[in-house]
């Protein structure tokens, strides 16, 4: 399986080349072209038959949709072009027998080997910083991409890291999240935008979006006409 | 012998070094007598001796095992639930104390979680309750400060718009008497320039009730059974308490939902009115709250003496009537609950007004008004009789004039 990452970061379009044989677990509705030589197939379960109806149900949960889409090279040289929902990026992160945690809609497509399930964040940081209740959780070996709105940006995290909330894409499993303030007293906090933050800490990898689909949502909405 | 794993089971965790492409690898851990192992895919060895390894806990679960070496160069993790113990076992108890931190770390920080999770549940509800109740009471307390003029939209539509199929009698001088036991309580009310609007419905059922706004209906029933119209007055003057009192408006907003009850908070009384006339509409079915039935009672007392009536003369007349048929209650007493609690309430009430000589309402003939709606009942017999007489009159003529037809077609 080949990749390569097009027109980055407003407008990104992720192009797979996969080999006969060779299959690709994408998004539900990320396909924006293929070649004549590929199937799809519909499911809510991995790839191989693992997983079913209550994991379909979580991935809901998670923000993610109930089925999966898997396509699979029948001809060589097929290539099968993706492209996320908002206008934004696309990143590559491999994963050796590891564990990603990814925001809600930030999952593009993965290897068939990998796992996508969702992973239980707790009622206070889904209250406090309007994330969800269950995160995407992609773990095992193989080749994942997610996508954002906006750019995207890699943090290799050492002790603790700050981010607003809603600008999260992914993070290592190794990274303890925790909701805080941004300065030292709650009202100041507030004063400033910034409210409740997420605070990671420990170490590990962590991507950021540059856009946060809520705030372009509030400042999007009131222009839109009533239809 | 050494480097044998003293634990039967290997643990798959990972290593962070930045001598490691990326940083970072999965890797195979074992334990033994000496040491943590981490093997990575790519086939490196790290090892981190008991002696000089400190432990940490967290990950994105909470539950991940970190062992660092002393300058933090080397760290092995491992996310499997049974590592700690057999951490603790393999090291000989080495590292006992410093498990025993972190999972005593763990296990406040996630009571701590749990305790800020119950208060922000708590505090979330009594917002919820706190809020329901506050817009309810909130707008129970804004219709008072509405004008009257919301009342008598909504005791005039509710009137025009109820279809209770009693005929309105008509007799001035019925009508009248009526009129003039309101305008003699009238200037006593609470609220000045009240205009009451006065019916007597024809119906034998005992009873009176009031709409906002001052519309007042009494049935005949009530004025047949009564001995005097002061008796009557009484029932009139309770009503008219509850139009003053504004009680029909109250229980308007006791049925209000949120969204009207923020409506009224903000001034838009829309959802109100169409509210208010719906309930209206059934005021001979709906009962007061017990507390604006003492309310009424009180006020309407109050009312009564100052007007110079007995005000325990509604007493006198229920009492009567309990009297004659102990289980047989009046409309107006099944609708209004805890009857001798209030009689007494009354009785208790009357004896802290000032001793004083009532008047009567001299100007009404009783008797008179009492005769000429007997007298209706027996017109209106002798119309139904004469009107039986002339349909059956008139069907003889038909069937006279049918045969007629029948036989010049034959």
């Amino acid at each position: 399986m080949q990749h390569e990452i097009q027109a980055r970061p407003a407008a990104t379009v992720l192009k797979v080349d996969l080999e006969q044989g060779e299959s690709l677990t994408c998004e539900v509705g990320a396909m924006i072209a293929m070649s004549s030589g590929m199937t799809v197939e519909t499911t809510s379960r991995q790839k191989g038959g693992k997983g079913g109806l209550m994991k379909g149900l979580k991935r809901m949960f998670s923000g993610e949709n109930f089925f999966l889409n898997h396509f699979t090279a029948q001809n060589p040289d097929q290539s099968i072009y993706l492209g996320p929902t908002l206008m934004g990026d696309v990143i590559y992160h491999p994963l050796d027998n590891a564990t990603l945690i990814v925001q809600g809609a930030s999952w593009l497509a993965s290897d068939p080997g990998i796992e996508v399930d969702a992973s239980w964040q707790g009622f206070g940081k889904a209250l406090f910083s309007g994330e969800s209740m269950f995160w995407v959780k992609c773990s095992g070996t193989g080749d994942l991409f997610l996508n954002s709105f906006g750019a995207i940006y890699e943090v290799d995290v050492d002790g603790q890291y700050t981010v607003d909330s809603g600008h999260i894409v992914a993070f290592e499993e190794t990274l303890q999240f925790k909701i805080g303030k941004a300065g030292k007293s709650l009202i100041g906090s507030f004063l400033g935008g910034e409210g409740l933050v997420c605070k990671f800490e420990g170490q590990g990898k962590l991507y950021c979006q540059s856009h946060n689909p809520p705030s372009f949502g509030k400042l999007l909405g009131p222009q839109l006409r009533p239809r | 012998m050494f480097d044998q794993s003293v634990e039967d089971a290997d643990f798959q965790g990972g290593v962070f070094c930045k001598e490691l492409p990326n940083g970072r690898a999965s890797a195979n851990i074992t334990l033994d007598f000496t040491s943590i192992r981490a093997r990575t895919t790519g086939g490196d060895e790290f090892v981190l001796r008991y002696g000089e390894t400190n432990l940490e806990m967290g990950g994105s679960s909470g539950r991940m095992v970190f062992c660092r070496n002393a300058d933090k160069t080397v760290t092995i993790f491992c996310e499997d639930k049974k590592f700690p113990k057999a951490l603790e076992n393999a090291s000989s108890g080495e590292l006992r104390a410093e498990i025993e931190r972190v999972i005593g770390n763990r296990k406040q920080e996630s009571r701590r979680g749990w305790g800020m999770f119950w208060i922000g549940a708590t505090v979330c509800v009594l917002l919820l309750i706190g809020g329901y109740f506050g817009i309810k009471q909130g707008a129970k307390a804004a219709v008072h400060s509405l004008p009257f003029s919301v009342d008598e939209t909504i005791g005039e539509l509710s009137q025009s718009s109820m279809q209770d199929g009693f005929k309105e009698v008509d007799d001035p001088k019925v009508v009248a008497a009526i009129e003039a036991i309101v305008e003699r309580l009238e200037p006593y009310s609470a609220i000045p320039d009240v205009k009451y609007q006065v019916r007597v419905l024809d119906s034998p059922i005992m009873n009176a009730y009031a709409l906002p706004g001052g519309y007042i209906t009494v049935f005949t029933g009530l004025i047949a059974e009564s001995e005097s119209a002061e008796e009557v007055a009484g029932v009139i003057a309770h009503e008219m308490a509850h139009v003053t009192k504004r009680h029909g408006l109250e229980r308007v907003t006791g049925q209000l939902g949120i969204v009207v009850g923020i409506q009224v908070l903000l001034g838009d009384v829309s959802g109100l009115l169409a509210l208010g006339v719906e309930l209206g509409q059934y005021a001979t079915q709906n009962s007061y709250s017990r507390l604006q039935e003492t309310e009424a009672d009180l006020e309407g007392a109050r009312m009564l003496y100052e007007a110079n009536i007995d005000p325990l003369s509604v007493v006198t007349l229920f009492e009567d009537l309990k009297a004659e048929d102990p289980l047989g209650l009046p409309a107006w007493l099944s609708t209004h609950p805890d009857t001798q609690g209030r009689i007494d309430r009354l009785k208790d009430y009357a004896k802290t007004l000032p001793v004083k000589e009532y008047d009567t309402y001299d100007d009404i003939d009783w008797a008179d008004i009492k005769s000429r709606l007997e007298g209706d009942k027996d017109e209106d017999a002798d119309k139904n009789e004469v009107s039986k007489q002339e349909d059956k009159k008139g069907e003889e003529e038909d069937l006279d004039e049918v045969a007629k037809e029948d036989a010049e077609d034959s």
